[in-house]
């Protein structure tokens, strides 16, 4: 029973929705099983929160190392909590006006500004790091260590310089060339991926729908 | 004989003299027309008094009155030659008229219309002929202030309303010289037109066309039929004027518009084979009407100078069947009975279920196949080979079926096995998308038989989540494989954990983890976006064997360079049937393959005949088209 009704249920709302896609008049099923979606991501947050507090409270408890961050971690959800939450649930609330105007914004309330000036910038600083460690990668994967390895240099090699001005200069062919590459070389090899990818989804979601694929049911039959 | 001479012509002298005059034998008055109006034009046939002397018969009168028995004014009186008289005083006045010949001064009986006849303004309003439609030609005729000098009449003006009760909006300013107008914007809209006469700065009383006229609708548009809704199909006659640059189309709620212009046509290149007709493939949902102008002009500029329009609205409605769809649906069956006979084939027994349900699946194929209407050949071809290939592993069945090897699968257990060596924890990154990608349940499908290894090793499987409800699930998968293996002792909930929903503070926070932690083996399958090589050179820098897994093609050379293995694509569905070792898996796997297979040849084939094709039905355009490959293939510029 356990894993029949999950199953019996994947099937009958996988071939609804597949239906929906040949039959129109469906498309108000279709929305109504998408509506539902919200529903239960909310019980999974209620459930992500409490594992998310559990998670860094059981480090502080143990005195793990680094526990400075657990504390950090969940001095920030607690202060975003606060300053997004109680605003949300009081907004006519005269103590948050009076928060406003100390904060001297009036139009921006303090979740708002931890939000655009502490939390963006911080992401926008993970994600810089990512120019370097493409220069790493690059450096790692452009050694010839073998056939497939020099390709991908050689090619990786005249995209680089045809994409650059100086390449221009250099020759007036290592545009068209890298274009070349790219164009036709390139988008082969990820219209196969994509074919196959396909194909891999398409089966996929036949094993889900037939209860062929069952292991994220938990394993067993 | 004298004497009886004498008396004939005594007799026709007296007959001729002293007999009753008599009036013309016919008459006729109507309004003048192309003129101002106020002119009643009355023509008669001459009287057979003429043959009277001249001193006798002295012409005709021609009377009026406003009732049927008068009284009756004269209003013309003419000579014996006369036979036409145009009363230019008739006004808007419903007169009666009698025309009588005039015999030694007097009247002889009289001969009348029959009914009334009114002198109306001619203002004429008629759909333009021979145009396109959506114009109305108004001609008038020439107004008595033509007489005057230029300085003193200005010209006319035009008015039209919806409404003959108004209001009447202005149209045009014309000038004296002119006697008609074009109205090139009337669309399909019956309109009344009026016209006054401008006459040194002041306006004269209008005068209005008598009845309402429409230019022709010659636009046609439709709802296309078995689709989704929201197409339009409009089609048009050709515009046959000179320099057509292109069509304009417009689109707009009501007959009068608004109009949105929607999108610039070229003509057709052969119009007389090919319609001129245009999709709206994002018609709203209500009433929509339709416009189109032909855009036409010399050297200097073009603009548009012809309009037809639809005369009714069209809605895009949604069939209850996409028909271009069927050969999407056909192909669902096609790759279905591929992957469900292999299934069949890797399965060690027939069911009474699969029985059943290959029954139900071909009857509901059979139906598919019908509503396509696509001939019976046809339709057993494609009916037959599907079903064949499900039918035949049904009969040979419990077959060994080999698949081919996959590196990174197989380098799963040795990665977990140095984890155990080492001491060191596993990392398991389910990716930072929604349960809804299939991206991820393929990565869970495998964290499933990593776990149940884990367990098996007494190694740490850390598991952290980016999606709430990919959490929920990736907890019990996890539970699930521990108590499998016969460990629910080692499981910890604090292992499997959420971290955050947003992408980089996820990547910062399992960066960090696998800096403190040292995971000694990491794998990153499932759906990743640019946090991928974040994670992928943290996990290369502390030393862990890396398996990648991915279906984003945008990351995958990034994992290729920092991971030890990565599943390509597909690779990463294929995983989970390689790791569990359930032969429905192997045979669904083996399914896919063939599928893949079927693809590769489909595209090669039709390649390859449409090269055929080409070269033997235009061998010059081939030919010119093997001379243009390199620049085609290098888009080599011409240097100057």
């Amino acid at each position: 029973m356990k894993r029949n009704v999950p199953i019996a249920l994947g099937l009958i709302i996988g071939l609804v929705m597949m239906t929906t896609y040949f039959f129109p008049f469906m498309d108000d099923v279709y929305r109504l099983v998408l509506q539902w979606s919200p529903v239960i991501s909310g019980f999974a947050v209620a459930l992500s929160i409490v594992s998310f507090v559990m998670s860094h409270w059981m480090k502080i408890r143990r005195r793990s190392p680094g526990r400075a961050y657990n504390m950090l971690a969940l001095a920030s959800f607690a202060i975003m909590l606060l300053a997004g939450g109680l605003r949300g649930l009081f907004p006519e609330s005269k103590m948050f006006s009076f928060l406003g105007d100390i904060w001297g914004k009036s139009e921006e309330s303090p979740f708002q500004w931890m939000f655009q000036n502490i939390l963006l910038p911080m992401e926008a600083t993970v994600f810089s790091l990512l120019a370097f460690y493409i220069a790493s990668a690059s450096f790692r994967a452009f050694r010839a260590r073998n056939v497939e390895a020099t390709l991908l240099l050689v090619a990786a090699t005249l995209v680089m310089i045809g994409r650059v001005p100086l390449g221009e200069a250099i020759w007036s062919g290592f545009g068209p060339l890298q274009e070349w590459i790219m164009e036709f070389p390139n988008t082969a090899a990820k219209r196969a991926i994509t074919i196959g990818v396909g194909l891999g989804i398409a089966a996929t979601s036949l094993k889900l729908m037939l209860g062929i694929e069952r292991s994220y049911l938990g394993k067993g039959d | 004989m004298k004497l009886c001479l004498a008396l004939l012509a005594g007799f026709l002298l007296l007959a001729s003299c002293g007999g009753s005059p008599e009036p013309p034998r016919e008459m006729l008055a109507a309004d003048r027309p192309d003129d101002w109006g106020g002119a009643i034009r009355i023509e008669w046939s001459a009287s057979p008094s003429r043959m009277l002397p001249k001193s006798a018969f002295t012409g005709y009168r021609v009377y009026r009155a406003d009732r049927p028995l008068g009284p009756w004014s004269l209003v013309f009186e003419g000579d014996r030659e006369a036979g036409a008289f145009t009363d230019t005083g008739a006004g808007d006045t419903a007169w009666y008229y009698r025309v009588t010949a005039v015999v030694h001064g007097v009247d002889s009986a009289p001969i009348g219309t029959p009914g009334p006849v009114t002198a109306h303004p001619n203002l004429k309003a008629v759909d333009a002929p021979n145009d396109w439609g959506g114009a109305v030609l108004l001609t008038w005729g020439a107004h008595p202030s033509a007489l005057l000098s230029e300085t003193t009449l200005r010209g006319f003006r035009l008015y039209r309303a919806a409404d003959r009760a108004g209001p009447f909006e202005p149209l045009a300013d014309v000038g004296a010289d002119k006697g008609s107008y074009l109205d090139a914007t009337a669309g399909t809209t019956p309109w009344f037109y009026r016209l006054t006469v401008l006459v040194d700065g002041t306006e004269s009383p209008p005068v209005d066309a008598p009845e309402p006229v429409a230019a022709l609708a010659l636009a046609r548009a439709i709802d296309r039929p078995k689709d989704l809704g929201g197409t339009i199909h409009v089609t048009w006659p050709h515009y046959r004027g000179e320099g057509l640059k292109a069509y304009r189309i417009y689109r707009g709620p009501g007959a009068e518009g608004p109009w949105r212009l929607l999108d610039e046509v070229p003509p057709p290149a052969n119009q007389k084979s090919q319609p001129a007709e245009y999709f709206d493939r994002n018609a709203p949902e209500g009433p929509a009407f339709y416009r189109i102008a032909a855009l036409a002009g010399g050297p200097e500029g073009a603009s548009e100078v012809a309009f037809v329009a639809t005369a009714a609205p069209v809605t895009a409605v949604a069939s209850w069947f996409v028909e271009n769809r069927y050969k999407s649906l056909l192909a669902v069956f096609i790759f279905t009975s591929i992957v469900l006979g292999w299934v069949w084939t890797a399965s060690r027994k027939i069911s009474a279920g699969m029985l059943i349900g290959f029954v139900l699946y071909a009857a509901l194929y059979a139906v598919v196949i019908l509503m396509a209407d696509m001939g019976l050949p046809a339709a057993l071809v494609i009916l037959l080979l599907p079903l064949v290939s499900v039918a035949i592993p049904l009969v040979k069945r419990g077959g060994k079926i080999y698949i081919r090897p996959i590196p990174a699968l197989q380098a799963v257990e040795e990665a977990i096995g140095r984890a155990t060596e080492m001491g060191k924890p596993i990392l398991f990154v389910p990716g930072i998308s929604s349960i809804g990608d299939i991206a991820t349940l393929a990565a869970l499908n495998i964290l499933s038989p990593v776990a149940e290894k884990a367990a098996q090793y007494d190694s740490r499987l850390i598991v952290p989540n980016y999606d709430p409800i990919v959490y929920t699930i990736a907890q019990e998968v996890v539970k699930e494989a521990y108590l499998k293996a016969g460990r629910p002792d080692a499981y910890s909930d604090e292992n499997v954990f959420f971290l955050s929903p947003r992408q980089f503070a996820f990547a910062a926070a399992v960066s960090g983890l696998m800096m403190r932690e040292r995971p000694a083996t990491n794998f990153f399958l499932g759906m990743f976006y640019a946090e991928s090589l974040i994670l992928a050179e943290t996990g290369n820098m502390t030393g862990a064997i890396q398996i990648a897994g991915t279906d984003a093609i945008t990351q995958l050379p990034f994992f290729i360079v920092a991971c030890d293995y990565t599943l390509i694509g597909e690779e990463l569905y294929a995983a989970g049937a390689y790791m569990g070792g359930d032969p429905k898996l192997t045979g669904s796997l083996k399914g896919q393959d063939w599928n893949k297979a079927l693809a590769i040849l489909v595209i090669l084939v039709l390649t390859g005949a449409f090269f055929v094709y080409g070269v033997i039905s235009d061998p010059g355009k081939w030919r010119q088209g093997l001379r243009e490959l390199p620049e085609l293939l290098f888009k080599v510029e011409a240097e100057e």
